[in-house]
């Protein structure tokens, strides 16, 4: 995100503001949906977080950690929105895309696999996963984005990870070739 | 059993898939939402606060409608304290920097009841953080009370009973109508729902706003400042440096580029003229000098002075109004002693006007600005160092050291 915008949205400029929340909302909104596989939760959260993020934006000491900190107020309203509304989360998923090259019987089973797994995780362990996977952050990074130390999110992570393996591996079934690129 | 780099692919692969993108309506409903939500500032320590600046060339009466607007016009009750946008004031804001001045403008016009002390200065607002070219407000909270009711509770503000001289007065506003209280001494009580603004929770007192009305009653406590049982000079001497918890950076911050190399000077001109070292006899100092007409020359439509320091214009140009004299005396007291600040405020207001029957009519150009210095165990102490015979003397005893050591 651009510095000045960001300082001058600091300042209580709310056209500068719309400019950030026009273009940080996809993103944002990507992680929201990632972690709670829920559309109308992740609409939530998203909405929540953009006010958020102007409220607080005076706490931000350095404007160049813009996306690392807005990402942390997303994963919070993650958390904040599954309190409030104890909605059921429901593996609706995120399959909007063109089926991926090499999809397959096997591979959409394999999805529903993941889904039961990743519902099964704690917001926490799925933030690192989406963190990780999705926006291919590295250990400093997500401990960054999500305010804990580095070795907490290599607990939350090894946990996650071992807790999708092992939905993987119930299913010995499917064959995880099935993903490669035909 | 899936290998470690497989479940990498997996789930990579997994969590990247779609490209779903926010819904439009659910930005446009959270920004509809920030135009209804103010910014939280930072507590201590921080450097930037949310400030609408004020523009040069406007009328002091602009001047204070615009305050009243950047501080939030009435807004009513909203129960529990809150957090607010800090005003702010700048050398333009004073009505003789206005493009058509009209200094007859009457600001107020108050009754006061036959105890009132002659001379007293009107209290409008108090500004902690210096920002070059003007001051704002750190940490603002802001909590309603309801008419009547104490306006002081949990404020740093308040002062013993036994200090301080009560008295009630009814204050219609005319031309200072910028729903901005004003008051002879710290305001205690109003007979108007009043939204109280201070300097972080339980600190000192930034404001105090009241609805738009013809008039308001206003009960004030004045320091004795004059009584020698309640504070001397000597007294102030020997005031302990231990601050106290409500004392926020923002009194005691200098910020980079305030004081260039004439103000550095002048400082160490000040420092030359005392032996002391103390805080009272370094702001008695600081103020005896900037007093001083062979130092400093006291004019309304000073040259120069836009932009950059107004500390260290006016140490270079050394000509300045109250704004001037007053902004340069805080900040040099908080750079006097280095690594130990001396705690200051600016203090917004006016001087005393014309009285007669009971009657105080004060005008616009009676707009003023002083300095607070901070005492453990006696509050905010007044001083004023605007010189041309416009600052008002000190009434404290013992003002001047019996003998130097």
């Amino acid at each position: 995100m651009d510095r000045a915008l960001v300082e001058l949205a600091q300042r209580g400029e709310r056209e500068a503001y719309a400019r950030i929340a026009a273009q940080a909302s996809d993103r944002l909104f990507a992680v929201a949906l990632r972690v709670l596989r829920d559309h109308e939760a992740a609409r939530d959260a998203l909405q929540v977080a953009l006010v958020q993020i102007w409220r607080d934006l005076p706490t931000l000491r350095d404007p160049d950690l813009f996306d690392a900190w807005s990402r942390r107020v997303v994963v919070n309203a993650c958390n904040a929105g599954r309190r409030r509304a104890r909605r059921p989360v429901v593996s609706i998923g995120v399959h909007v895309g063109e089926p991926s090259v090499g999809d397959s019987q096997s591979s959409v089973a394999m999805r529903d696999e993941l889904e039961r797994a990743f519902t099964r995780l704690s917001l926490d362990q799925r933030a690192v996963l989406v963190l990780q996977y999705y926006e291919g952050l590295s250990m400093s990074e997500m401990a960054a984005s999500l305010g804990v130390s580095e070795g907490t999110v290599k607990s939350r992570l090894h946990g996650a990870r071992r807790a999708m393996r092992a939905a993987i591996d119930a299913d010995s079934r499917l064959p995880v070739r099935a993903e490669e690129p035909a | 059993m899936i290998t470690e780099l497989d479940l990498d692919r997996v789930l990579a692969s997994w969590l990247v898939e779609g490209t779903e993108r926010a819904h439009p309506e659910d930005v446009a409903a959270a920004l509809r939402q920030v135009e209804r939500t103010r910014q939280r500032h930072r507590r201590r320590g921080w450097r930037r606060d949310v400030v609408l600046p004020l523009r040069a060339g406007r009328s002091w009466l602009m001047a204070a409608v615009a305050l009243g607007i950047v501080i939030g016009t009435w807004s009513g009750f909203g129960g529990a304290s809150q957090r607010v946008v800090s005003a702010s004031i700048t050398a333009a804001d004073f009505p003789w920097a206005a493009a058509n001045p009209a200094p007859d403008t009457v600001a107020f016009v108050a009754q006061l009841p036959a105890n009132a002390p002659e001379g007293t200065s009107w209290r409008a607002a108090t500004y902690d953080r210096f920002e070059l070219d003007r001051w704002t407000q750190s940490d603002l909270e802001q909590t309603s009370v309801r008419a009547g009711q104490p306006l002081l509770g949990t404020s740093a503000e308040r002062q013993p009973d036994a200090q301080t001289a009560t008295f009630t007065v009814t204050v219609r506003p005319k031309a200072f109508e910028g729903s901005i209280l004003v008051s002879p001494g710290t305001p205690v009580g109003v007979d108007a729902d009043a939204v109280v603004r201070e300097i972080g929770a339980g600190g000192w007192l930034a404001s105090i706003q009241v609805p738009d009305r013809a008039a308001y009653t206003v009960t004030a406590r004045s320091p004795r400042l004059g009584d020698p049982t309640v504070v001397t000079g000597d007294l102030l001497r020997q005031a302990s440096r231990v601050p106290p918890p409500q004392l926020v950076d923002g009194y005691t911050a200098v910020p980079e580029g305030a004081l260039g190399p004439a103000a550095r000077r002048l400082l160490s001109e000040i420092l030359a003229s005392t032996p002391y070292r103390d805080p009272y006899d370094l702001a008695v100092a600081v103020e005896t000098y900037l007093k001083d007409p062979a130092n400093f020359t006291y004019s309304t439509q000073p040259a120069g002075c836009i932009g950059g320091s107004l500390v260290e214009c006016f140490a270079q140009t050394r000509t300045g109004y109250c704004m001037h004299y007053a902004t340069t005396m805080a900040v040099l007291l908080r750079a006097a002693l280095p690594g130990d600040p001396i705690p200051t405020r600016l203090v917004q207001g006016f001087l005393p006007g014309q009285r007669s029957n009971g009657t105080e009519t004060v005008a616009t150009r009676l707009a003023h600005a002083w300095v607070e210095v901070y005492f453990q165990g006696y509050g905010w102490i007044p001083f004023d160092p605007t010189g041309g015979s416009v600052g008002r003397p000190s009434t404290i005893t013992d003002r001047a050291p019996v003998a130097a050591p």
